[in-house]
Protein backbone atom coordinates (compact mmCIF):
# COMPACT_ATOMS: atom_id res chain seq x y z
CA UNK A 1 0.00 0.00 0.00
CA UNK A 2 1.45 3.38 -0.94
CA UNK A 3 0.60 5.69 1.94
CA UNK A 4 2.79 8.64 1.16
CA UNK A 5 1.79 9.28 -2.45
CA UNK A 6 0.15 12.67 -2.92
CA UNK A 7 -3.25 12.69 -4.73
CA UNK A 8 -1.82 14.34 -7.82
CA UNK A 9 0.39 11.31 -8.42
CA UNK A 10 -2.71 9.28 -9.28
CA UNK A 11 -3.89 11.68 -11.95
CA UNK A 12 -5.18 11.27 -14.53
CA UNK A 13 -7.31 8.47 -13.12
CA UNK A 14 -8.21 5.51 -15.26
CA UNK A 15 -11.85 5.74 -16.35
CA UNK A 16 -12.78 2.56 -14.47
CA UNK A 17 -11.17 3.85 -11.30
CA UNK A 18 -13.01 7.14 -11.63
CA UNK A 19 -16.36 5.40 -12.04
CA UNK A 20 -15.78 3.20 -9.00
CA UNK A 21 -14.69 6.15 -6.87
CA UNK A 22 -17.68 8.18 -8.03
CA UNK A 23 -20.01 5.32 -7.12
CA UNK A 24 -18.54 5.12 -3.65
CA UNK A 25 -18.61 8.88 -3.12
CA UNK A 26 -22.25 8.55 -2.10
CA UNK A 27 -21.53 5.90 0.53
CA UNK A 28 -20.45 2.32 0.82
CA UNK A 29 -21.44 -0.12 -1.88
CA UNK A 30 -20.95 -3.75 -2.77
CA UNK A 31 -19.57 -4.87 -6.14
CA UNK A 32 -22.91 -5.49 -7.83
CA UNK A 33 -24.20 -2.16 -6.51
CA UNK A 34 -21.23 -0.34 -8.01
CA UNK A 35 -21.81 -2.05 -11.34
CA UNK A 36 -25.51 -1.08 -11.38
CA UNK A 37 -24.86 2.44 -10.21
CA UNK A 38 -22.33 3.06 -12.99
CA UNK A 39 -24.73 1.64 -15.56
CA UNK A 40 -27.59 3.85 -14.37
CA UNK A 41 -25.49 6.98 -13.89
CA UNK A 42 -24.09 6.73 -17.41
CA UNK A 43 -27.49 5.75 -18.85
CA UNK A 44 -26.10 2.43 -20.04
CA UNK A 45 -23.10 3.93 -21.82
CA UNK A 46 -20.56 2.48 -19.41
CA UNK A 47 -20.79 -1.06 -18.13
CA UNK A 48 -18.16 -2.33 -15.75
CA UNK A 49 -18.01 -6.05 -16.48
CA UNK A 50 -17.46 -8.17 -13.36
CA UNK A 51 -13.83 -9.16 -13.90
CA UNK A 52 -12.90 -5.60 -14.91
CA UNK A 53 -14.75 -4.24 -11.89
CA UNK A 54 -12.96 -6.52 -9.45
CA UNK A 55 -9.64 -5.85 -11.15
CA UNK A 56 -10.24 -2.14 -10.52
CA UNK A 57 -11.42 -2.77 -6.94
CA UNK A 58 -8.28 -4.78 -6.23
CA UNK A 59 -6.01 -2.03 -7.57
CA UNK A 60 -7.89 0.67 -5.67
CA UNK A 61 -7.62 -1.38 -2.46
CA UNK A 62 -3.91 -1.93 -3.07
CA UNK A 63 -3.40 1.80 -3.59
CA UNK A 64 -5.38 2.63 -0.47
CA UNK A 65 -8.04 4.64 -2.29
CA UNK A 66 -10.88 2.43 -1.10
CA UNK A 67 -11.27 0.03 1.81
CA UNK A 68 -13.64 -2.62 3.00
CA UNK A 69 -16.39 -1.24 5.15
CA UNK A 70 -17.36 -2.93 8.38
CA UNK A 71 -20.75 -1.21 8.44
CA UNK A 72 -23.46 -3.37 6.99
CA UNK A 73 -27.13 -2.82 6.22
CA UNK A 74 -29.86 -4.19 8.45
CA UNK A 75 -29.88 -8.02 8.58
CA UNK A 76 -33.04 -8.33 6.49
CA UNK A 77 -31.40 -6.36 3.65
CA UNK A 78 -27.93 -7.81 4.10
CA UNK A 79 -26.31 -10.64 2.17
CA UNK A 80 -23.52 -12.14 4.28
CA UNK A 81 -21.52 -13.12 1.20
CA UNK A 82 -21.23 -9.52 0.03
CA UNK A 83 -18.43 -7.18 0.92
CA UNK A 84 -18.98 -3.46 1.08
CA UNK A 85 -16.43 -0.89 0.02
CA UNK A 86 -16.00 2.78 0.84
CA UNK A 87 -13.67 5.61 -0.02
CA UNK A 88 -10.67 6.28 2.19
CA UNK A 89 -9.57 9.80 2.98
CA UNK A 90 -6.91 9.51 0.27
CA UNK A 91 -9.56 8.21 -2.13
CA UNK A 92 -11.72 11.30 -1.49
CA UNK A 93 -8.77 13.60 -2.06
CA UNK A 94 -7.85 11.82 -5.27
CA UNK A 95 -11.45 11.99 -6.49
CA UNK A 96 -11.59 15.70 -5.66
CA UNK A 97 -8.28 16.32 -7.45
CA UNK A 98 -9.44 14.40 -10.51
CA UNK A 99 -12.76 16.27 -10.57
CA UNK A 100 -10.88 19.55 -10.40
CA UNK A 101 -8.56 18.45 -13.19
CA UNK A 102 -11.49 17.49 -15.40
CA UNK A 103 -13.32 20.74 -14.63
CA UNK A 104 -10.23 22.73 -15.58
CA UNK A 105 -9.94 20.71 -18.75
CA UNK A 106 -13.55 21.36 -19.68
CA UNK A 107 -13.07 25.07 -19.02
CA UNK A 108 -10.06 25.13 -21.31
CA UNK A 109 -11.97 23.32 -24.05
CA UNK A 110 -14.94 25.65 -23.72
CA UNK A 111 -12.71 28.71 -23.82
CA UNK A 112 -10.97 27.43 -26.93
CA UNK A 113 -14.17 26.67 -28.77
CA UNK A 114 -16.09 29.64 -27.45
CA UNK A 115 -18.73 27.33 -25.94
CA UNK A 116 -20.49 28.88 -22.97
CA UNK A 117 -20.41 26.86 -19.76
CA UNK A 118 -23.62 24.89 -19.16
CA UNK A 119 -25.63 26.12 -16.24
CA UNK A 120 -25.86 23.67 -13.44
CA UNK A 121 -29.23 22.02 -13.22
CA UNK A 122 -30.97 22.61 -9.96
CA UNK B 1 -36.89 -20.12 -22.70
CA UNK B 2 -35.06 -23.43 -22.72
CA UNK B 3 -32.39 -22.02 -25.01
CA UNK B 4 -31.96 -19.04 -22.69
CA UNK B 5 -31.53 -21.25 -19.62
CA UNK B 6 -29.07 -23.46 -21.47
CA UNK B 7 -27.07 -20.49 -22.72
CA UNK B 8 -26.87 -18.97 -19.26
CA UNK B 9 -25.88 -22.31 -17.72
CA UNK B 10 -23.14 -22.88 -20.30
CA UNK B 11 -21.89 -19.33 -19.89
CA UNK B 12 -21.75 -19.60 -16.11
CA UNK B 13 -20.07 -22.97 -16.33
CA UNK B 14 -17.36 -21.53 -18.62
CA UNK B 15 -17.07 -18.46 -16.45
CA UNK B 16 -16.48 -20.56 -13.31
CA UNK B 17 -13.89 -22.65 -15.15
CA UNK B 18 -12.08 -19.53 -16.32
CA UNK B 19 -12.28 -17.95 -12.85
CA UNK B 20 -10.24 -20.85 -11.51
CA UNK B 21 -7.34 -19.65 -13.65
CA UNK B 22 -6.94 -16.40 -11.69
CA UNK B 23 -3.84 -16.17 -9.50
CA UNK B 24 -4.29 -17.56 -6.01
CA UNK B 25 -4.17 -14.15 -4.32
CA UNK B 26 -6.93 -12.75 -6.53
CA UNK B 27 -9.09 -15.86 -6.19
CA UNK B 28 -8.67 -15.86 -2.46
CA UNK B 29 -9.67 -12.22 -2.09
CA UNK B 30 -12.32 -11.74 -4.78
CA UNK B 31 -13.06 -15.10 -6.39
CA UNK B 32 -16.35 -15.88 -4.64
CA UNK B 33 -17.57 -12.33 -4.86
CA UNK B 34 -16.78 -12.15 -8.55
CA UNK B 35 -18.78 -15.31 -9.22
CA UNK B 36 -21.66 -14.07 -7.13
CA UNK B 37 -21.83 -10.75 -8.97
CA UNK B 38 -21.62 -12.56 -12.31
CA UNK B 39 -24.43 -14.91 -11.36
CA UNK B 40 -26.54 -11.90 -10.44
CA UNK B 41 -25.66 -9.98 -13.59
CA UNK B 42 -25.79 -12.72 -16.20
CA UNK B 43 -29.58 -12.72 -16.63
CA UNK B 44 -29.64 -8.96 -17.14
CA UNK B 45 -26.75 -9.17 -19.59
CA UNK B 46 -28.69 -11.78 -21.57
CA UNK B 47 -31.83 -9.62 -21.61
CA UNK B 48 -29.96 -6.56 -22.70
CA UNK B 49 -27.32 -7.87 -25.09
CA UNK B 50 -28.22 -11.50 -25.84
CA UNK B 51 -25.53 -13.94 -26.90
CA UNK B 52 -23.09 -11.13 -27.66
CA UNK B 53 -23.39 -9.99 -24.07
CA UNK B 54 -22.51 -13.46 -22.79
CA UNK B 55 -19.54 -13.57 -25.15
CA UNK B 56 -18.47 -10.14 -23.87
CA UNK B 57 -18.76 -11.41 -20.30
CA UNK B 58 -16.46 -14.34 -21.07
CA UNK B 59 -14.07 -12.15 -23.02
CA UNK B 60 -13.86 -9.80 -20.06
CA UNK B 61 -12.64 -12.53 -17.73
CA UNK B 62 -10.40 -14.09 -20.39
CA UNK B 63 -8.59 -10.76 -20.81
CA UNK B 64 -8.43 -10.10 -17.09
CA UNK B 65 -6.76 -13.42 -16.16
CA UNK B 66 -3.37 -12.79 -17.85
CA UNK B 67 -3.45 -9.20 -16.63
CA UNK B 68 -3.84 -10.36 -13.03
CA UNK B 69 -1.05 -12.88 -13.44
CA UNK B 70 1.20 -10.18 -14.86
CA UNK B 71 0.24 -7.86 -12.02
CA UNK B 72 1.09 -10.51 -9.41
CA UNK B 73 4.37 -11.21 -11.15
CA UNK B 74 5.24 -7.53 -11.13
CA UNK B 75 4.44 -7.28 -7.44
CA UNK B 76 6.56 -10.32 -6.68
CA UNK B 77 9.49 -8.92 -8.66
CA UNK B 78 9.21 -5.55 -6.94
CA UNK B 79 8.99 -7.22 -3.55
CA UNK B 80 12.01 -9.36 -4.35
CA UNK B 81 14.05 -6.37 -5.50
CA UNK B 82 13.11 -4.38 -2.40
CA UNK B 83 14.11 -7.29 -0.17
CA UNK B 84 17.42 -7.64 -1.96
CA UNK B 85 18.05 -3.90 -1.73
CA UNK B 86 17.62 -4.06 2.06
CA UNK B 87 20.11 -6.90 2.54
CA UNK B 88 22.93 -6.15 0.18
CA UNK B 89 25.28 -8.85 1.45
CA UNK B 90 22.69 -11.51 0.77
CA UNK B 91 21.95 -9.91 -2.61
CA UNK B 92 25.64 -10.02 -3.54
CA UNK B 93 25.94 -13.69 -2.56
CA UNK B 94 22.71 -14.49 -4.40
CA UNK B 95 23.88 -12.67 -7.53
CA UNK B 96 27.29 -14.34 -7.52
CA UNK B 97 25.66 -17.75 -6.98
CA UNK B 98 23.21 -17.10 -9.79
CA UNK B 99 25.98 -15.88 -12.10
CA UNK B 100 28.04 -19.00 -11.35
CA UNK B 101 25.00 -21.19 -11.86
CA UNK B 102 24.21 -19.56 -15.22
CA UNK B 103 27.85 -19.83 -16.24
CA UNK B 104 28.08 -23.53 -15.36
CA UNK B 105 24.78 -24.28 -17.04
CA UNK B 106 25.80 -22.35 -20.17
CA UNK B 107 29.16 -24.15 -20.34
CA UNK B 108 27.54 -27.54 -19.80
CA UNK B 109 24.97 -26.85 -22.47
CA UNK B 110 27.62 -25.54 -24.83
CA UNK B 111 29.66 -28.72 -24.39
CA UNK B 112 26.57 -30.86 -24.75
CA UNK B 113 25.63 -28.97 -27.89
CA UNK B 114 29.08 -29.30 -29.37
CA UNK B 115 29.49 -32.98 -28.53
CA UNK B 116 26.03 -34.47 -28.85
CA UNK B 117 23.23 -32.18 -30.00
CA UNK B 118 24.84 -30.46 -32.96
CA UNK B 119 25.45 -32.29 -36.23
CA UNK B 120 29.13 -32.50 -37.12
CA UNK B 121 29.92 -29.70 -39.57
CA UNK B 122 30.81 -30.63 -43.14
CA UNK B 123 30.06 -34.29 -42.50
CA UNK B 124 27.86 -36.04 -45.06
CA UNK B 125 24.78 -37.68 -43.52
CA UNK B 126 25.67 -36.48 -40.03
CA UNK B 127 22.30 -37.62 -38.74
CA UNK B 128 23.19 -41.24 -39.63
CA UNK B 129 26.40 -41.29 -37.60
CA UNK B 130 26.43 -43.49 -34.52
CA UNK B 131 29.12 -44.21 -31.98
CA UNK B 132 29.60 -46.77 -29.26
CA UNK B 133 28.92 -45.56 -25.77
CA UNK B 134 32.08 -47.14 -24.36
CA UNK B 135 35.52 -47.64 -25.90
CA UNK B 136 35.79 -51.01 -27.63
CA UNK B 137 38.70 -53.31 -28.47
CA UNK B 138 40.13 -53.56 -31.97
CA UNK B 139 38.76 -57.12 -32.47
CA UNK B 140 35.34 -55.85 -31.50
CA UNK B 141 35.71 -53.03 -34.02
CA UNK B 142 36.61 -55.57 -36.72
CA UNK B 143 33.43 -57.46 -35.90
CA UNK B 144 31.38 -54.29 -36.43
CA UNK B 145 33.37 -53.43 -39.55
CA UNK B 146 32.58 -56.77 -41.16
CA UNK B 147 28.86 -56.47 -40.43
CA UNK B 148 27.98 -54.68 -43.64
CA UNK B 149 24.31 -55.33 -42.94
CA UNK B 150 24.60 -53.05 -39.91
CA UNK B 151 26.84 -50.24 -41.09
CA UNK B 152 27.68 -48.93 -44.52
CA UNK B 153 31.06 -47.78 -43.26
CA UNK B 154 32.98 -47.90 -39.98
CA UNK B 155 36.06 -46.28 -38.49
CA UNK B 156 37.83 -46.27 -35.19
CA UNK B 157 39.92 -43.62 -33.52
CA UNK B 158 41.90 -42.99 -30.37
CA UNK B 159 41.76 -39.45 -29.07
CA UNK B 160 43.16 -37.27 -27.79
CA UNK B 161 46.68 -38.52 -28.33
CA UNK B 162 49.72 -36.36 -27.49
CA UNK B 163 52.26 -36.00 -30.31
CA UNK B 164 55.71 -34.47 -30.19
CA UNK B 165 56.07 -32.57 -33.45
CA UNK B 166 59.46 -31.25 -34.54
CA UNK B 167 59.11 -27.87 -36.20
CA UNK B 168 62.05 -25.76 -37.30
CA UNK B 169 64.51 -27.14 -34.78
CA UNK B 170 62.28 -27.32 -31.77
CA UNK B 171 59.76 -29.87 -30.59
CA UNK B 172 56.26 -29.01 -29.64
CA UNK B 173 53.55 -31.08 -28.03
CA UNK B 174 50.26 -31.12 -29.86
CA UNK B 175 47.13 -33.23 -29.62
CA UNK B 176 45.70 -35.37 -32.36
CA UNK B 177 43.84 -38.53 -33.26
CA UNK B 178 45.03 -41.95 -34.31
CA UNK B 179 42.52 -43.17 -36.85
CA UNK B 180 41.89 -46.06 -39.20
CA UNK B 181 42.22 -45.35 -42.95
CA UNK B 182 38.47 -45.41 -43.41
CA UNK B 183 37.98 -42.52 -40.95
CA UNK B 184 37.58 -39.67 -43.42
CA UNK B 185 35.77 -41.61 -46.11
CA UNK B 186 33.33 -42.80 -43.49
CA UNK B 187 32.67 -39.18 -42.46
CA UNK B 188 32.33 -38.15 -46.08
CA UNK B 189 34.46 -35.01 -45.67
CA UNK B 190 36.63 -33.46 -48.34
CA UNK B 191 40.22 -32.20 -47.80
CA UNK B 192 41.31 -28.68 -48.65
CA UNK B 193 44.51 -30.00 -50.25
CA UNK B 194 45.78 -33.49 -51.15
CA UNK B 195 43.69 -36.52 -50.43
CA UNK B 196 42.68 -38.65 -47.48
CA UNK B 197 43.84 -42.17 -46.63
CA UNK B 198 43.10 -45.09 -48.86
CA UNK B 199 43.30 -48.62 -47.51
CA UNK B 200 45.82 -50.23 -49.87
CA UNK B 201 47.67 -47.02 -50.44
CA UNK B 202 48.20 -46.61 -46.70
CA UNK B 203 49.32 -50.18 -46.16
CA UNK B 204 52.14 -50.10 -48.70
CA UNK B 205 53.68 -46.86 -47.49
CA UNK B 206 56.66 -47.12 -45.26
CA UNK B 207 56.13 -43.95 -43.34
CA UNK B 208 52.69 -43.25 -41.98
CA UNK B 209 50.63 -40.46 -43.44
CA UNK B 210 49.19 -37.67 -41.40
CA UNK B 211 46.34 -35.26 -41.92
CA UNK B 212 46.93 -31.77 -40.66
CA UNK B 213 44.15 -29.70 -39.24
CA UNK B 214 43.53 -26.34 -40.81
CA UNK B 215 44.38 -24.60 -37.54
CA UNK B 216 47.69 -26.44 -37.14
CA UNK B 217 48.64 -25.64 -40.74
CA UNK B 218 47.81 -21.98 -40.26
CA UNK B 219 49.33 -21.45 -36.78
CA UNK B 220 52.36 -23.77 -36.81
CA UNK B 221 53.27 -24.08 -40.46
CA UNK B 222 52.62 -20.53 -41.53
CA UNK B 223 49.94 -21.56 -44.05
CA UNK B 224 52.62 -23.23 -46.22
CA UNK B 225 50.95 -23.78 -49.64
CA UNK B 226 53.47 -26.53 -50.53
CA UNK B 227 52.95 -28.62 -47.42
CA UNK B 228 51.66 -31.71 -49.25
CA UNK B 229 54.34 -34.41 -49.36
CA UNK B 230 56.66 -32.72 -46.92
CA UNK B 231 57.99 -34.77 -44.00
CA UNK B 232 57.32 -33.92 -40.37
CA UNK B 233 58.95 -35.66 -37.42
CA UNK B 234 56.17 -36.78 -35.12
CA UNK B 235 56.86 -38.64 -31.83
CA UNK B 236 60.18 -40.14 -32.91
CA UNK B 237 58.89 -41.21 -36.30
CA UNK B 238 58.78 -39.58 -39.66
CA UNK B 239 55.52 -38.97 -41.34
CA UNK B 240 54.74 -37.23 -44.57
CA UNK B 241 51.85 -34.84 -44.67
CA UNK B 242 49.54 -36.22 -47.27
CA UNK B 243 46.58 -33.95 -46.91
CA UNK B 244 45.39 -30.87 -45.30
CA UNK B 245 42.05 -30.86 -43.49
CA UNK B 246 39.55 -28.21 -44.43
CA UNK B 247 38.66 -25.30 -42.31
CA UNK B 248 35.32 -26.36 -40.99
CA UNK B 249 34.50 -23.79 -38.33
Amino acid sequence: MSKSKPPDDYLPLKPNWLHVLLSLSGGEQHGYGIMQEVLERTEGKVRLWPATLYGAIKRLMDEGLIEESEERPTPELDDARRRYYRLTRLGRRVLAAESQRLEDLVRVIQAKRGIPARKKEL
Amino acid sequence: MKAEARSLAVCLCLYRALARAFPYEFKNAYGEELLQVTEEAVALVWQRYGLLGLARLLLDIAIRIPMEHFSELRRDVRYGLRTLAHSRGFAAVALVSLALGFCIAACAYSELHGLILRDLPDVAKADELVTTQMPISYPAYRWYRDRSDLFSSTAVYVAPVPFEVSLGGYTERTWGHLVTPSYFSMLGVQPALGRFFEDEWQQRRESPEIVLSYRFWRDRLGSDPFIIGKTLRVTAMRASSSVLGRRIF
